[in-house]
């Protein structure tokens, strides 16, 4: 618990309720209890204090214990966010019940003037690099591979296929961080397009000009922050077959092209759209980056304690969204049993205490500015929720309802609007 | 030798042995069945240190037990009322057998 965010209250429960909390639940047990000897029902209240005095005993704190904490932090006018902790606990039968509980409450955030602040708002621009960039990806994915027929030599731009084998000549034997080579440097079928970006160019140097059935042999020289640890710093002497060479195809920029990628006439239209996404895309992060910068202001010209059972349940957010993410790319159930959980805990916090600042930024802003969320606003969010989920809206609707998760929609929605609000007044 | 622990074996605890505790001031034990009433006396002044009045016995045959085809007995046991003399406080029963 954050101490600044901690909060106490004493609670005195009068005897006589105490007392007669214990008769309710001896009562309740005499009513249970099988004890051999004797009839159900009928066993002696003394019989059954003794024999059952842990469980009357708990079940008298659980049942005065949240009724009387309520009321006292009703009294005391705070609203708890966490579980209290209770500490000192005094219970005996016929004496009054005494105990102090710690709870974490939300930090008042004193925002006064926060109006003022100004963020310089992220610029969104498309650069020209940008959209080449992406309309080449849009022809890589489309263009196909074929293999060459003719016996002729490499040149850049072919796709060599290679079966080879390395051995290490030199460098350092052992490689940092204890990384041995266990397996063979060996590869059957590779492709390797000479003279591209991903191929190391003392290969693409080897492989050009040869032709199909020819064999190399050279020596390459890794650097030593080469990305794969295995071969960093090494001296590799290869023996490469050349199998064949493939040419990739890709399709010419007309309008052919065009209307293979969906409904559009000419290449020009598509083109146009394509931009279009990509500045739409671009603002909408280059918002979602101010609305960070307009938060992170705020928080730091009006720092306030975060309680602590806000960040825990942020981090356990963040890390199910994460465990999901690798389920979802296929990691098999007990190799995620195994991970360090502690760690991994540790690593999210300090964004996960952000991200709690932001959330408990716009809450106040929007009690401030009196951010509503109308029905018709949260009837929208429900539609497109239920196109995201694929959920009919009716079933949604109800199963939020009985989840009781509406006042978190709600809540996230002024959330969203309170951001708008503050790019929109903040950002210049 | 039978000590003090051998001869009373344990306190029946049941509605009728409460009952007579309270209506008769009566202790009820399960003993040795080799006890006698005035070894069964003794220890209860021993162990309680309380006076008895007197002691009452009876014996209870074991009852038969099957398991399947095999048939045997439950164990014969005797049964003690102890009343103690007029004005001796009630001693309570160790109750965590």
């Amino acid at each position: 618990m954050n101490p600044e965010c901690t909060r106490s209250v004493e609670v005195e429960v009068p005897a006589a309720e105490v007392s007669s909390a214990f008769r309710g639940a001896i009562k309740k047990y005499t009513r249970q209890a099988r004890i051999p000897g004797f009839r159900a029902g009928k066993v002696p209240p003394t019989l059954i204090r003794s024999r059952f005095s842990e469980q009357i005993r708990q079940e008298v704190v659980e049942q005065l214990l949240p009724q009387h904490f309520r009321s006292a932090i009703e009294a005391a006018g705070t609203q708890p966010i966490s579980q209290p902790q209770v500490t000192e606990l005094h219970l005996d039968e016929g004496e009054p019940l005494r105990f102090k509980a710690q709870f974490e409450v939300l930090p008042a955030i004193d925002l006064t003037g926060y109006e003022e602040v100004r963020v310089e708002r992220e610029r969104a621009e498309l650069t020209e690099e940008e959209f080449e960039a992406e309309m080449d990806r849009v022809r890589d994915s489309r263009s196909t591979v074929e293999p060459v027929t003719e016996a002729r030599e490499l040149v850049d731009g072919d796709l060599a296929q290679i079966t080879f084998q390395g051995e290490v000549t030199g460098g350092e034997q052992e490689a940092g961080a204890g990384v041995r080579i266990d397996e063979p440097i060996a590869g059957q079928d590779v492709s390797l397009e000479v003279g591209g970006k991903n191929t190391l160019p003392a290969f693409s140097e080897a492989l050009r000009g040869s032709r199909p059935g020819q064999e190399l042999r050279f020596e390459v020289s890794y650097p030593a922050d080469f990305g794969e640890p295995r071969l960093a710093g090494k001296s590799i002497a290869y023996q490469v077959e050349v199998k064949g060479i493939k040419r990739k195809h890709s399709p010419e920029l007309n309008d052919e092209f065009a209307k293979e990628l969906g409904s559009y006439e000419t290449m020009d239209e598509f083109k146009a759209k394509l931009r279009e996404h990509m500045t739409a895309d671009k603002s909408r992060q280059a918002e979602a980056a101010t609305k960070d910068k307009v938060l992170e202001a705020l928080a730091e010209r009006y720092p306030f304690p975060v309680p602590e059972t806000l960040v825990q349940q942020q981090v356990e957010v963040r890390l199910d969204r994460g465990l999901r993410a690798l389920a979802a790319q296929g990691m098999p159930q007990e190799q995620m049993r195994n991970l360090d959980f502690e760690r991994l805990r540790l690593a999210q916090r300090d964004q996960a205490v952000g991200e709690v600042q932001g959330t408990m930024l716009l809450d106040r802003i929007a009690e401030l500015e009196k951010v509503e969320v109308s029905d018709a606003e949260l009837d929208r969010e429900l539609e497109i929720l239920s196109v995201q989920t694929r959920e009919p809206l009716q079933a949604l609707r109800d199963r939020l309802i009985k989840e009781d998760a509406l006042p978190r929609v709600r809540e996230q929605i002024r959330r969203e609007k309170t951001g708008s609000l503050l790019y929109e007044r903040l950002g210049a | 030798m039978p000590t003090l622990h051998t001869t009373l074996r344990r306190p029946v605890i049941t509605e009728k042995g409460l009952q007579v505790k309270e209506a008769e001031a009566t202790l009820v034990f399960e003993v040795a069945t080799r006890a006698t009433k005035t070894e069964v006396k003794q220890a209860v002044e021993a162990l309680f240190r309380v006076k008895v009045a007197a002691v009452r016995t009876a014996n209870y045959l074991g009852k038969e037990r099957r398991r399947g085809k095999f048939s045997g007995y439950k164990p014969d046991w005797k049964k003690a009322y102890v009343r103690l003399q007029a004005g001796e406080k009630m001693p309570e029963y160790v109750d965590t057998l």
